[in-house]
């Protein structure tokens, strides 16, 4: 069993996510008359099944997984912007995600963006004022800050989006695969930023393909497959699982095409 | 998903669902449940915190507007002017409603009827853009969603603000049209009700879009008919609605009294109380509705 290292700051109790997809087809005219057609047709999926865990101050939490695992989804939920199907979640404070699916307006310049984020989290426009140079240089995107933002590269944006995200140390982080675009000089500094933080004692998930990132940052690491939670414990372990497994599976894959 | 896939062998011990059958926040008081109703109070409060967000919001939209067009920002005064013209031709050059309908300096009435009636219209369409526009901000921030709305009543309420100087500068350039008047100072409730009045028709139409993205095809038809309906154009009066039944339910229409008041107000000099009880019933009981009816699906709108 794992000790805990200070009060949890996420709960997660048996947690489904499921999402409805629409059919693509819309339902016949005739049927929607006729009643049968009042419930749409969609397939459910299931994104999340069954999921538990606990998470304390402290504690970097590695989250690996294939695609399509449910990796981003369990985090979109934990942050309260999906609804969970079953089971509970409980957080110490509204955590502050840091997704692919940027918040950033590419019309919009750097120096608005900055502004637009800084406001939504919550920061005072004479505080955001007072952190701007800092954000901006700890982004490196001096030179760009008034252009839109398509003009930017997307290590610039997703340095930005650290940027802002970081600018006032959030008690909860989650990382979601955003920093893979950044460079290595950038690598270093946000995993500066995010031990900072930990020492701080905060609580960070990193959601990543990149596993030595897990291993080198994390105290902690989840391996998620097809939806369950099927490995919880030392990052070094569970990416030495994880990678015999994806081993095996490619081995197996080989054998059938060699057969076949 | 269904077919199950078998669990990975991971060679690890299987992950233990942590021990928390009862309700954890009595054990940890600084947890709070995800995704649960937010008190009234809590969420207002959350509302007012990023004050500063709802403001940039709206500012940062009326830059973007039109940016790509020539005439920019002048948009803004342009359309409403074409729709003036547009209507002065049909209905007082080619129609002749002055002359047949007893209304007295036709121009000036339809140029107060069109603008106030135009400030109601962008707001039901801003509703329907609300939602989807913002997006990737609500996929990736967690910020009480009635923000949205208030942000887009903020930035529509500007755009009106900047028209209002100009409308009341026409219509004093026409041909008897009205001078500066005490009645004048009516305009700042008249106002006020109004956006109470927008921002619920605003919250519900941003709802209804959020479910049924038909809405934002049906709009246009909706706000055409309540155009017809409230004495924009035309007076809305015994001479010209022969049905008494039909004239009752059009004088109680809500959209008809904001825009009476109004005229009241800048043309007439004068109050006409019907107008505004019922303008200010509609706008408060409208308001309460379109929250209330916004916030039921609060935990919903990430989710798109």
């Amino acid at each position: 069993m794992q000790t805990l290292v200070g009060d949890p700051a996420v709960v997660v109790d048996n947690v489904d996510v499921t999402y409805r997809v629409y059919a693509d087809r819309a339902p016949k005219l005739r049927k929607v008359f006729t009643g049968a057609g009042r419930q749409r047709e969609y397939r459910e999926v299931r994104a999340v099944r069954g999921v538990g865990f606990l998470a304390c101050q402290g504690e970097a939490i590695g989250i690996i997984g294939h695609n399509g695992s449910g990796k981003s989804t369990l985090l979109r939920a934990v942050a309260g912007l999906l609804p969970t199907e079953a089971g509970a979640i409980y957080v110490r404070s509204t955590p502050v995600l840091l997704g692919v699916a940027a918040a950033l307006e590419p019309e919009l310049s750097g120096r608005r963006n900055v502004l637009l984020g800084g406001t939504a989290l919550g920061l005072k426009r004479a505080e955001l004022e007072e952190r701007f140079d800092e954000i901006v240089e700890f982004a490196g995107v001096e030179e760009f800050i008034d252009l839109p933002l398509r003009a930017f590269s997307s290590g610039m944006r997703s340095r930005l989006q650290f940027a802002i995200a970081t600018a006032v140390t959030p008690d909860i982080l989650m990382v979601d695969e955003a920093l893979s675009t950044g460079d290595a000089e950038f690598k270093e500094r946000s995993d500066t930023r995010i031990r900072e933080m930990l020492a701080e004692a905060g609580t960070v998930f990193l959601v990543s393909h990149a596993l030595n990132t897990i291993i080198d940052i994390c105290t902690r690491a989840l391996w998620i497959d097809h939806g369950r939670l099927v490995a919880d414990g030392d990052p070094a372990e569970v990416v030495a699982a994880y990678e015999a497994h994806a081993e095996r599976r490619k081995e197996e894959r080989r054998r059938r095409q060699q057969g076949g | 998903m269904s077919s199950d896939h078998p669990l990975p062998e991971t060679g690890l011990p299987a992950p233990v669902m942590p021990d928390i059958s009862d309700d954890p926040t009595a054990r940890w008081p600084q947890l709070r449940r995800v995704g649960t109703h937010v008190p009234l109070r809590e969420y207002l409060r959350e509302v007012v915190r990023r004050r500063e967000f709802l403001v940039a919001v709206p500012f940062s939209e009326l830059k973007a507007r039109n940016q790509d067009s020539v005439l920019g920002q002048l948009w803004h005064l342009l359309n409403p002017l074409m729709l003036i013209g547009m209507y002065y031709l049909i209905f007082a050059v080619v129609l002749g409603i002055e002359e047949r309908r007893g209304v007295d300096n036709f121009l000036p009435f339809l140029i107060v009827g069109i603008l106030t009636f135009n400030y109601t219209r962008s707001c039901a369409q801003a509703g329907a853009r609300a939602m989807t526009k913002n997006r990737r901000l609500m996929q990736s921030m967690n910020f009480p969603r009635a923000i949205l709305p208030f942000s887009a009543l903020v930035a529509e309420s500007l755009a009106h603000l900047y028209s209002l100087p100009i409308m009341l500068v026409m219509a004093m350039l026409v041909p008897g049209g009205p001078r500066p008047m005490v009645s004048w100072l009516l305009l700042v409730p008249a106002l006020i009700v109004q956006a109470v009045f927008n921002l619920g028709v605003l919250m519900i139409v941003a709802r209804l879009t959020f479910h049924f993205r038909d809405v934002q095809q049906f709009l246009p038809y909706m706000l055409r008919l309540v155009l017809y309906g409230s004495g924009v154009i035309f007076p809305v009066n015994a001479d010209l609605i022969t049905n008494d039944t039909l004239l009752t339910i059009l004088q109680i229409n809500p959209m008809f009294n904001i825009i009476e008041l109004t005229r009241g107000a800048v043309l007439y000099g004068e109050v006409v109380p019907r107008a505004w009880i019922i303008s200010i019933a509609s706008a408060l009981v409208l308001f309460v509705v379109g929250f209330v009816f916004f916030r039921r699906a609060e935990n919903e709108y990430g989710n798109v």
